[in-house]
Parts: structure tokens; sequence; C-alpha cells
């Protein structure tokens, strides 16, 4: 229970971060990294498929309501990137960094893709966009980069917890 | 087994809340689920708010020095442009009173003025793919829909959007770099209209369409509010051209326009409390 306390209170500052202004600091080439995911794929990969979706799917709502876009778009996304984590969690756990790291990568081109999709479905084509100038990759780099660093913070969160 | 068991329970609940989100995008373009947005919206402003506000104390705090310098810096500057415009005040004036003389003379109706209200930026959008910006003045301050919003820097006064959503205490603004706004727009010098649309979620640039084949665009030409559709006052300053794209065949061309605005430095911003017609913008936007 503690453990899911932990990412309850990392992504509620998270997606205050990402609501201000403060946000734009971290940006290179207008780009700033996404510890929304960051979050929700680190909840995945630790706890589990099932608490990765959960999670992955109420982040997602909650970020499309502050944002008002098309209420479901990120909460599709993030559910399909919870999940993932979750299976590569489940199958190939042993607080393995590179692999947390890898799976941060995938996670962000994979959400850059689905959001892509249903936008493009739902509202205009040319939100392909995201794709332009290889800025979602871009963005995985720097999701990959913090990934170490903020799994290493939860988990000596979890140790202390543990202790 | 009991990890399969998890992994099963777990494929079972991601197939329905995927099926869930699908639904809710599929909804999400009609009254209902807009309306159901608004309300959690509601409910979760207050938190976004008291969450964005306390980052910015923190901010803030630790830049109270930085700022403190900068300021002393700049209120030298400041006195000394303030003189140099209080001397153009003087010129403005005499200019502003030959100029309503000579209205007059002619019968030229002046500009329309608009009562506006001045609001915060709080939040903006967690979400890149979908550029929207949250103000602390809502339906209790007279905010309606479609309202236009605009704001000063840099002595200009320019285009940042038009409201979309309106809670009692506050506003949601969609910004004209968002893909799905489209403003009615005009070259400030040949007078050739068009309509500029937001480009791809992370660009910061604006396509004007439309435009007639025989205008004469070139690099740096102003684009301003033409009036046409129903929200923005004409007139207003929105952007610079920066490129234009002229094919061998069709009528129009385009130009990729630049705002005025500086996004990243979005303090406050002007409310204008025009009353706009709902059902033509309602019908404009279903074309």
């Amino acid at each position: 229970m503690k453990k899911y306390i932990i990412f309850i209170i990392f992504l509620a500052l998270s997606l205050f971060l990402q609501s201000t202004d403060f946000y734009d600091d971290f940006s290179i080439r207008s780009v700033s990294p996404d510890f929304l995911l960051i979050f929700i794929a680190l909840a995945g990969f630790i706890t589990g498929p099932l608490p990765g979706v959960i999670t992955g799917f109420l982040t997602g709502i909650i970020a499309d309501i502050f944002s008002g876009g098309l209420l479901g778009l990120s909460a599709f996304a993030y559910t399909v990137a919870g999940y993932l984590s979750g299976l590569a969690g489940a199958k190939i756990y042993g607080r393995n960094i590179i692999v947390a790291v890898l799976l941060l990568f995938v996670m962000t081109v994979v959400k850059a893709l689905l959001l892509s999709m249903f936008a493009a479905l739902f509202l205009e084509p040319g939100y392909f966009g995201l794709f332009s100038q290889g800025r979602v990759f871009l963005q995985a780099v720097m999701n990959c980069v913090l990934t170490p660093l903020l799994y290493y913070i939860i988990m000596k969160i979890e140790d202390k917890i543990s202790e | 087994m009991k990890l399969e068991k998890s992994v099963r329970r777990g494929f079972l609940v991601f197939i329905t809340l995927l099926f869930i989100s699908f639904v809710m995008m599929g909804f999400s373009q009609k009254k209902v689920t807009l309306r159901f947005s608004s309300i959690a919206y509601g409910i979760l402003y207050p938190f976004q708010f008291a969450g964005t506000r306390s980052i910015t104390i923190v901010k803030d705090f630790f830049m109270s020095v930085e700022i403190n310098r900068e300021l002393n810096e700049e209120l030298k500057q400041a006195r000394t442009i303030l003189e140099k415009y209080e001397k153009r005040q003087y010129e403005y004036e005499k200019a502003r009173k030959e100029n309503e003389r000579l209205r007059r003379l002619i019968g030229i109706q002046g500009e329309l003025e608009y009562e506006t209200v001045i609001a915060e930026v709080v939040a903006k959008s967690p979400q890149d793919y979908y550029k929207t910006l949250v103000v602390n003045r809502g339906r209790a301050s007279g905010i309606e829909q479609y309202m236009p919003v605009v704001a000063y820097q840099d002595d200009y006064r320019c285009v940042v959007g038009k409201v979309i959503d309106v809670q009692r205490f506050s506003s949601r603004i969609q910004p004209l770099i968002e893909q799905s706004s489209y403003i009615g727009t005009m070259l400030q010098e040949s007078r050739y209209s068009g309509i500029l649309q937001g480009q791809s979620p992370l660009s910061e640039y604006c396509l004007m369409q439309y435009i007639d084949r025989r205008a004469d665009i070139s690099y740096g030409d102003e684009v301003v509010t033409s009036g046409m559709g129903g929200v923005f006052p004409k007139g207003i300053l929105v952007g610079e051209v920066v490129s234009v794209s002229k094919k061998r065949y069709g009528i129009f061309q385009e130009a990729l326009v630049e705002p005025k605005i500086n996004f990243g430095r979005l303090e406050e911003v002007y409310i204008i409390k025009k009353k706009v017609v709902e059902d033509l913008i309602i019908k404009m936007e279903k074309e």
C-alpha cells in the first residue's frame, strides 16, 4: 500500500509540475520530459500489470481533464504504457535499471504513436506533428536520462519505508 | 501461478479500460461528455490552482534575490524610457486629436472599444499534444465562451486565443498556436485576408491559408485580425510572416506566421468582453 502512495504523490507532483511554466525550464528545443509517463511506467514496472493499468488510466483521465483535450486520449496511451511496463516488470523484474531505461524509450515512442493516431482519428490529421523533427526521440532520450535518477529515488524511499 | 493469475487479471482490466478510453474519445465530440469534462474540471481546478500556485511560490522564493537585482537594473532603464515616452505622449495626444478631428470631418466612425477583464494565467495543459491555458477569471467575472483573449507584450497588443471553457472562477483558453484554432486574419499592408490555423502541437508557428494568389507577401509583413469569424475585433496584431508558399497551380497561397505573442513569457491576459454569435461559431467549427 505504501508503495502505491509513493507513486500517487509523485504522479500528483508531476501533474502539477507539468501544469506550470516552471516545467518549460526543463525543455530543450521546446521539448520537455514526460514525468507522468516515467512514473506510470515505473509504477507498472515495480508493482505489476494491474496497478500499472489502473495508475495509467486514472492519471491519463486527470491529465485529459486538465488539458481540456480529447477525453480518454491520454488515458488510452497511459493505460497501454502502464500495462506493457507491468508486463515487462512481471516477466523480467530484477531491479534492472537498464530494462527500465529501455522501457521508457519504447514507451515514449508508443505513447506518441497512440496520441498521434487517435488525435488524427478524432481531431485533426496534422497531429502526427508529434513526430516532426525527431522531437519524440528527443523526449524519449530525456525520459531515459531521468529514469535512473527517479528509479533510484523511488527505490530509496521504498527501502526506507520497508525498514 | 500467482504471477500468471495477476497478469491475467491485469490483462482483463487493461482491455476494459482501453475500451472505456476509446468510448470516451468517441463521445468526447458530443456535448454530454464535454459537460462531464467541465464538471470534473470544476472539481479539480482548486487542486490544480493550489498545486501550481505553491510550485510558483517556491520557485519565486528562490528566484527573488536574482529578480531583485534585475528589477533594480530594469528600474533604471524604465526611468530613462519613461522620459522618452512622456515626450512621445505629448506628440501622440496631438496626433490623436488631429486624427479624431479629421475622422469627424470625413464621417468615419471610430474603432469600437470593448470592455476587458484582466486575468492571470494560473496553469497550462500538462499534455503537449493539446495546448491550453487556464486563467483565474470565469463566469463570476462575466466571461463567456468564445470571448477573444489578448495580451500586451513589448508595447504591442497581440492575440492570445479565445475562451473555450468557462467555470465559475476560471476559464480555459485555446491559444492561437493550437491546431484546432482558426482565426480570420489579413495582411496589414496589402489588406488581403486569409484564415490562420495553428500547426503541429510542438510548433510555435501558425499557417495563414486561403490568401489570394495575387497578394504580394514578403518576410516580416504584419498579420492582423480581419474581424471576420465573429470572435476577434478587427485590427489586433497576430504576428509576422516568416515564409510564403505559392504552388504552381491554384488560386490561393499560404504563409507561415510567427505569432507576436511569446507564450513562454505570458503571465497576464485581457479577455475582451465581446458578445459573439455562438450559433455562427458552432456552424463554422462544424464546417
